[in-house]
């Protein structure tokens, strides 16, 4: 009944089957010879693959024993002396034994017999009983063939379902999948059933199909079935499913290259061999159901005779918004026409915004599968089933970046917050997710794709700014998950590097977006929920530092440093300081920490001229009590502090700022140097040194006696990596030491101080963790707030 | 024979592989973990943002060895996995009765 066209050797299935048929002729033929009243009242039958003229190693051996109503004991001679030795020969056989009678009744109970009975073969035996068989089966599906083909389609949906409707999976289903071998007998099936055709040649004589298409369909089936025979083989079993690990043998076997670029390309031809048959049963659906359901037609038809800029854009335009396919006519047209520059332009000029559509993924798809991609996007000709080999790629790369778009659309409604940052940004976001992957395969496939970039968004008329958001997300698009993965996010400066180079919380919500986006449309494994706690975390830590300043200055102030020193010294600079200090300062400053690291004395100072004064600046080896030792030696050495900015650098230097005034005539910076040196070596009793001061000092200032006013807040919210401890009190010298001092005693440390004086009242924001690294409990900051509370009331009395 | 068990910090993988390939492991089995111990959660951090997280990220290695290499390896891990900050990790160390290699029946040491 099937008959295959276009052959130029006969592959090894055929030859395999020819052998089969002497095989069972071999058998029976002796059969009939002692049993001359049976012969003409037995046949076998072939089904499915044997039936078609295929059988591959390891396959399913489908039979029919048809019979004119022999009793048991004849009926057993014959089958037994078929399947036994089959089993022997370990073939899976599957077999019924009915009268033509019984079969036809049978095929309309039973779907799936009904549709191997279309590949039903005479192997040996009665030719009458088969034309009997072949007869009624004709009359049975005349006259059903809308009941049959809808059967047929259900099936079809039921098989794509499970297995999905897109054929760029990474392991393919020869058989089953969308474009494969079950999807080429539908396409026969259906021909035969609704136009009484029996071979693609049919097809295209009632002009269904062109004779180019005939051919494409005849060499992508031939191929497919290739790939399966050799797969069969490899694994010595029925195995229709190429799993990743049998690709570049399969690929060595059919005559490519025995490398990556081989495997690569024999994936890439089999993707493009399931489309050519995809499109070519899509194309019979639609021609079918024209025939029997000529009013459902909801599909975008070819309308406008004489095509113009507008007809491009329009038809597309249509179908991004409302989701509607093309009709075969018109699918057919745009598949044929190379279109020219100016039909393309008002298409091109709308891209940036239809990518933005709800269904711009079938647009997408559509637009690659009749070519007219390739008119506004050459570069997309080589992804075209580009294959990713990873753990975790499930599609080729073009899909994986058609599928990036469309898992924007989706996160529109599941990251509303997300969304509305990114506010004006939109279009150059869903540039980006289209084009994030166009240099992969390439070594930094980012920075390279970030460059393309540049020239494709100038094609569709953005302008600088918007071409450089683009270009900024696709060179960035690896950023967060990298960082979230690979760095320490427990470090404030991981957090502060990323909102440095981000820069605006716009951007950050754009470039989130993305990664979601990437990897919802890499595959399931892409983005576990452990991931993606971890990349959230990174998220709300830079958000809350971009939220906080004013960042976009202060990267090329970065920048600018980093030509300046090395490269390693000025990234440890924390934010704060980079924002506070001018370019020269911050060159002193880096200078003073590498020479510190170089040479390791106890303590470098230096005075420093800043804008509003001098001050000094004090670089040290940072450890728990640091602070209160410092402010104890100044005053030790007759020094009150006005203003502190004390900061420690990724590599525990400590990086402090006085603002210094002398409490007696006498001070002098050499004696507090000593003292300092001292304290540090442990030669010196400082809270002594201090107490002895107090006393002398006390009796210099005013005697008149104030209220208290002590305000002391804890702040767990501000920072993620701090406890904020802020005292607003009136001023005292010995205030900030004390401070320092129950702070360490409690057994805290102090990361980050900002402290100044206002006239008379004193305000210090001291940033606090605990020994381990933490932010403060609440119980633990409590108690030391009324640890603070109850010394600032003493010290009052 | 031990099995190593390590939970560690999830940015400090590649850093202990490292580690362990130096110190003469040959293989190691790698999964994504969530626990806690006394590092807090980040219960403050995110209020605002109304995302609570008790479990934090983590990742499990585990390495079978000969007995002689465990020194060596836990401290191998130890330098490499710690930031003296708090939620480090632990190691635990187990012993093991057998192990076998599946493609060629080599048992005991010969199979690791």
């Amino acid at each position: 009944m099937l008959t295959e066209a276009h052959t130029e050797e006969i592959p090894v299935e055929r030859e395999r089957c020819f052998y089969f048929d002497k095989f069972v002729k071999g058998l029976w033929e002796p059969l009939f010879r002692e049993r001359e009243d049976l012969r003409g009242r037995v046949a076998l039958v072939a089904l499915g693959g044997y039936g078609e003229g295929y059988l591959c190693a390891g396959s399913d051996v489908d039979l029919l024993f048809l019979h004119a109503g022999l009793p048991e004991k004849d009926l057993s001679l014959f089958v037994e002396r078929l399947i036994y030795p089959l089993w022997d020969y370990r073939f899976e056989v599957t077999y019924r034994i009915f009268t033509p009678e019984e079969a036809l009744n049978f095929a309309l109970e039973d779907p799936t017999f009904l549709t191997a009975l279309f590949s039903a073969r005479l192997v040996y035996g009665a030719e009458a009983l088969f034309r009997e068989l072949a007869e009624g089966f004709q009359r049975l599906v005349a006259g059903r063939a809308k009941e049959i083909y809808l059967r047929l389609k259900k099936f079809r949906e039921a098989r794509l379902e499970r297995l999905g409707e897109e054929i760029y999976f990474l392991e393919p289903h020869l058989k089953d999948g969308p474009g494969g071998l079950r999807d080429f007998q539908f396409l026969i099936w259906v021909g035969k059933v609704v136009f009484g055709l029996e071979d693609l040649s049919d097809f295209v004589r009632i002009g269904l199909f062109t004779p180019e298409e005939e051919l494409r369909l005849s060499e992508a089936i031939s191929f497919i079935r290739r790939v399966r025979e050799s797969l069969h083989h490899f694994c010595q079993r029925k195995e229709d499913r190429l799993f990743m690990e049998y690709q570049p043998e399969i690929a060595r076997r059919l005559g490519y290259a025995a490398d990556r670029t081989g495997t690569e390309n024999f994936i890439s031809d089999l993707f493009r061999a399931f489309a050519v048959i995809k499109e070519g049963v899509e194309d019979l659906i639609d021609a079918v159901e024209d025939l029997f359901f000529p009013e459902n037609s909801t599909k975008i038809r070819f309308e406008a005779p004489v095509p113009s800029p507008t007809f491009l854009k329009r038809i597309f335009e249509e179908m991004a918004r409302k989701g509607l396919p093309f009709d075969r006519h018109l699918k057919k047209y745009l598949r044929g026409r190379n279109f020219r520059e100016e039909e393309l332009s008002e298409l091109r000029e709308a891209f940036p915004l239809l990518l933005t559509e709800p269904y711009s993924l079938t647009m997408l798809r559509n637009m690659r599968s009749t070519g007219v991609l390739y008119g506004l996007l050459p570069e997309f000709r080589r992804l075209h089933g580009k294959v990713q080999y990873d753990l975790y790629h499930l599609y080729a790369l073009d899909e994986h970046l058609f599928l990036t778009v469309n898992a924007l659309h989706s996160l529109k409604k599941e990251r509303p917050e997300l969304w509305e940052r990114v506010a004006e940004g939109v279009r150059e976001l869903y540039l980006a997710a289209l084009l994030h992957d166009i240099a992969k395969g390439e070594p930094d496939h980012a920075a390279v794709g970030a460059r393309e970039s540049r020239k494709i968004t100038e094609r569709f008329g953005l302008d600088k700014k918007a071409a450089e958001e683009v270009s900024f997300l696709i060179e960035n698009h690896l950023l967060l998950i990298d960082t979230a993965l690979r760095r320490d996010l427990a470090e404030e400066r991981v957090s502060e590097e990323v909102a440095l180079r981000v820069k605006t919380p716009e951007r950050l919500a754009a470039l989130y977006l993305l990664t979601l986006a990437d990897a919802r449309a890499t595959g399931p494994k892409a983005l576990t929920s452990w991931k993606a706690e971890l990349l959230e975390e990174l998220y709300q830590k830079v958000r809350k530092l971009l939220g906080n300043r004013e960042t976009v200055n202060l990267a090329s102030k970065k920048e600018a440093l980093l030509r300046e020193t090395s490269a390693e010294i000025a990234r440890s600079v924390p934010l704060p300081q980079l924002e506070i200090y001018e370019l020269p300062v911050l060159v002193r400053l880096c200078e003073l920490v590498a020479r510190f690291l170089e040479k390791s004395p106890d303590f470098l100072a230096e005075e420093v001229c800043l804008q509003d004064g001098r001050s000094l600046f004090v670089i040290c080896g940072d450890r728990p009590g640091l602070l209160a030792d410092l402010c104890g030696s100044f005053l030790a050495a007759d020094f009150r502090i006005r203003r502190v900015r004390a900061f420690t650098w990724p590599q525990g230097v400590a990086v402090d700022e006085f603002r210094l005034e002398p409490l007696l005539p006498e001070a002098d910076l050499k004696t507090w140097r000593s003292i300092f040196s001292r304290i540090l070596r442990e030669e010196v009793n400082l809270s002594d040194l201090v107490n002895r001061k107090s006393r002398t000092i006390l009796h210099l200032g005013p005697k008149i006696k104030w209220e208290t006013r002590a305000e002391i807040k804890l702040d767990h919210q501000t920072s993620d990596f701090y406890t904020l401890l802020e005292i607003y009190t009136r001023e005292d010298p010995f205030l900030l030491y004390r401070i320092a001092t129950i702070i360490t005693q409690s057994g805290f440390v102090i990361g980050k101080a900002l402290i100044s004086e206002k006239e008379d009242m004193s305000a210090q924001i001291l940033y606090l963790q605990t020994r381990e690294g933490e932010k403060l409990s609440a119980e633990e900051a409590e108690e030391l707030r009324q640890k603070i509370q109850k010394n600032l009331k003493e010290v009052a009395s | 024979m031990k099995k190593i068990e390590a939970i560690i910090k999830p940015f400090k993988l590649e850093e202990v592989k490292e580690a362990l390939t130096e110190a003469g492991v040959q293989g190691m089995t790698v999964t994504e973990v969530k626990g806690f111990g006394r590092q807090k959660g980040h219960q403050e951090i995110y209020r605002g943002a109304e995302y609570v997280v008790d479990f934090l990220p983590k990742i499990k290695l585990e390495i079978v060895i000969p007995d002689e290499m465990v020194d060596r390896v836990v401290e191998a891990i130890i330098k490499s996995a710690r930031t003296g900050k708090i939620g480090d990790g632990k190691i635990f160390i187990y012993s093991v009765e057998e192990a076998i290699r599946i493609r060629t029946g080599e048992k005991g040491e010969e199979a690791l």
